[in-house]
């Protein structure tokens, strides 16, 4: 049983756009039950799952009233490793939170820092493995894992732990849709066994069924709550007034909703023909070919681990193909030639930004570019106003669109979006695919590498499938 | 082969001080030798034969190339040659001891140690962020190769520390964000339980822990004699 009673809570960092506060939350879940909290990005969702399982106000400072009870313990006078028997975690990020380099350490983590007596150990996770058919993932190490197979080892890992209450922050962000059925399996399991699920999601449609109530958050506070049969059978129009992503599972990529048809100027082609990939011996992609004339939006999809960033990697001259060739209007273009005239916006978009100021950013390495147009495309992306501020103040959308302008001064044609919607809710993702249009406009072939069908739907003119054919 | 964390530690302890101590090449040869056959018996993704071929590369200069070069360009490079061929020993036991050591082994070894928990957290977390610092180094590396950072008609200095910049601040800015998560998950999986944890992974020193030290022992003491 959880009671969560007036909780307001504001971060010391003074920051509220990247650190969002909560206000006078009032919550009571009921043991066994699964709980959603959704909303905009930015709405308060993390906090409140973070001051559930300990971390605020044990790892996080700031100003905290009211109290959140568990089972009648105030989290704030319990330390972090009892509350961490009560509540397990799984977080967005499938990397950081990998705390071994094999998925058998990981697992049993959590229960041998209790100091539980071997055999105890060995048996639970005999019944793990068998419950949740991780037979062949068990003894992989770290670093031949896909971020889905990091993601199942992180569920595993809360699934078995003692924890009766377990608490997941937008556990599906970067994974595919075979890894999100493995992980709805899981929870469905974890709900039989009488675990309580407080689960923040944007992508909501695998959790139809699961639900037992929702509460939909805004600026901090809960102003709407569902129970899950309401929320599933939203009208789409009240759904996207919320800002919600899609309900229901829509995995045939139906390119007949695609209403963008392709600018009809043919300035440049891009042809890949017979492109095999590897890393050393080990064989990542086989024979991948397709063509994309300028004005193009081709989304890239294909299972976690199927070689779509090798492919990408490979298109913007960072990674050599073992055959096969690339050409740019007939002409073939070498890795050097690659990387001049193309560009990848990252997934973490803070790899790229190396300048002090955000006008600086554009021109950093440019020689043939003046203040003036640097200036006028940063009005273009609304980022004038900050042109004097450092990259890294920015917000992660501020951040997402400076890296697009520095593609556009640097005149690259062809532009490769890495998982560019990732844990990103309605509008912003709605935003970012009217910019990625914005720029195939102006001629660039743009590439866009993701799982997010919705994406695809409102932006993509067509669609290849790797490890798979063509669309 | 796998040996305990214990033997391997005093093997290098040992191998560094004999090579600080003795400066004769050939000492130094067979310890690197040594510790290449070490990483070898350990496994294949251990072994490390750029390590050796570089080694093996600044020992031949140092032999062949050295008495036949200028006298000047050879103070020039010996500085570089010798200093970093000295390393050699060292790098090539902690790459064995690196590889060769999960996380949950050595706190399950360190814990039988009674080496006070703080400690241990520390030296886990910290082993834990290389590799994570190592994907994140590639991802800027990738960035910076798509994007012109040097500079025209700006002097080469200027540009190796401008490179270096360009490294180090998106390099800083994710390691805090990885060493927050890392430590928020850590702390959320109990590794702050001051109850003794089960070394599940824990193995006692065994005849071939107890053999490789002999050996290395042996070997140690051949060299100092000699």
């Amino acid at each position: 049983m959880i009671e969560i009673q007036n909780l307001t809570f504001t971060y010391d960092t003074g920051d509220s756009a990247q650190h969002p506060g909560i206000k006078d939350i009032n919550l009571s879940i009921e043991r066994g039950t699964c709980v959603l909290l959704c909303g905009q990005s930015g709405c308060g969702k993390s906090t409140i799952l973070k001051s559930l399982n300990g971390l605020i106000p044990h790892f996080h400072g700031g100003d905290k009233s009211g109290c959140v009870l568990i089972d009648g313990l105030n989290v704030d006078d319990t330390p972090m490793f009892c509350l961490s028997q009560k509540v397990a975690s799984v977080f967005q990020n499938p990397k950081s939170q990998f705390f071994n380099v094999d998925a058998e350490s990981e697992v049993t983590f959590s229960l041998e820092n209790q100091g539980i007596a071997v055999e105890a150990i060995d048996n639970l996770l005999g019944e793990t493995i068998r419950d949740l058919g991780l037979e062949k993932l068990i003894n992989k190490s770290v670093f031949h894992m896909s971020g889905g197979e990091k993601q199942i080892v992180a569920f595993a890992a809360a699934y078995i732990s003692t924890a009766e209450i377990v608490v997941l922050d937008e556990p599906s962000a970067n994974l595919d849709a075979d890894s999100i059925g493995v992980i709805r399996g899981i929870l469905q399991k974890m709900k039989q066994n009488g675990k309580t699920i407080i689960i923040a999601e944007h992508r909501l449609s695998y959790l139809a069924g699961l639900v037992d109530s929702a509460y939909y958050i805004s600026d901090g506070c809960i102003t709407q709550v569902l129970d899950g049969a309401e929320l599933f059978v939203l009208a789409d129009t009240q759904r996207k007034a919320l800002g919600l992503r899609g309900l229901h599972v829509d995995n045939t990529l139906d390119l007949a909703n695609c209403v963008i048809t392709p600018n009809a100027i043919k300035k440049n082609q891009l042809i890949v023909e017979n492109l095999h990939l590897a890393y050393g011996k080990n064989l990542v992609c086989d024979s991948v070919s397709f063509s994309a004339d300028s004005g193009e939006i081709i989304g890239i999809t294909g299972k976690n681990g199927a070689g779509k960033s090798t492919l990408s990697r490979c298109l913007c001259g960072l990674h050599k193909q073992k055959s096969g060739t690339i050409t740019w209007n007939g002409q073939k273009l070498n890795m050097r030639q690659r990387r001049h005239m193309s560009y990848i916006v990252m997934q973490d978009v803070n790899h790229q930004l190396f300048a002090d100021s955000v006008l600086n950013e554009c021109m950093m390495g440019i020689d043939d570019v003046n203040t003036l147009d640097a200036t006028a495309i940063l009005k273009e992306l609304e980022l004038h106003e900050q042109s004097e501020a450092h990259p890294q103040s920015l917000s992660g959308g501020q951040k997402q669109r400076l890296a697009i302008a520095v593609s556009v001064v640097a005149n690259k044609r062809l532009v490769i979006f890495d998982e560019p919607t990732s844990g990103l809710d309605y509008k912003s993702m709605l935003q970012v695919s009217g910019l990625i249009r914005k720029i195939a406009e102006s001629g660039t072939i743009v590439l866009i590498v993701t799982h997010d069908v919705e994406l695809i739907q409102s932006a993509c003119t067509r669609c290849i499938l790797i490890g798979g054919s063509e669309i | 082969m796998s040996l305990d964390i214990r033997t391997k530690t005093i093997i290098l302890l040992l191998v560094t001080c004999t090579v600080g101590i003795v400066t004769n090449l050939a000492v130094e040869i067979s310890a690197v030798c040594f510790l290449a056959m070490m990483q070898l018996l350990s496994g294949k993704s251990v072994f490390q034969y750029r390590l050796l071929i570089i080694y093996l590369a600044l020992v031949l200069t140092q032999v062949f190339l050295f008495p036949i070069l200028p006298e000047t360009l050879v103070m020039v490079l010996s500085l570089f040659v010798v200093s970093l061929r000295k390393l050699f020993p060292t790098a090539m036991g902690f790459v064995w001891i690196y590889k060769t050591t999960k996380v949950n082994q050595l706190i399950a070894t360190l814990t039988k140690m009674r080496i006070p928990k703080g400690a241990i957290v520390s030296i886990a977390v910290t082993l834990r962020f290389f590799p994570t610092i190592f994907e994140e180094w590639g991802h800027i590396r990738d960035a910076m190769r798509i994007r012109a950072i040097k500079q025209k008609g700006l002097h080469p200095f200027r540009n190796i520390i401008r490179t270096m910049e360009c490294y180090c601040v998106p390099l800083l800015i994710s390691a805090t964000k990885t060493a927050d998560e890392l430590s928020a998950a850590a702390i959320t999986r109990g590794i702050d339980n001051p109850a003794t944890a089960t070394c599940r992974k824990y193995k006692s020193m065994s005849a071939v822990d107890y053999g490789a030290l002999a050996l290395t022992l042996i070997l140690t003491i051949g060299a100092v004699v000699a």
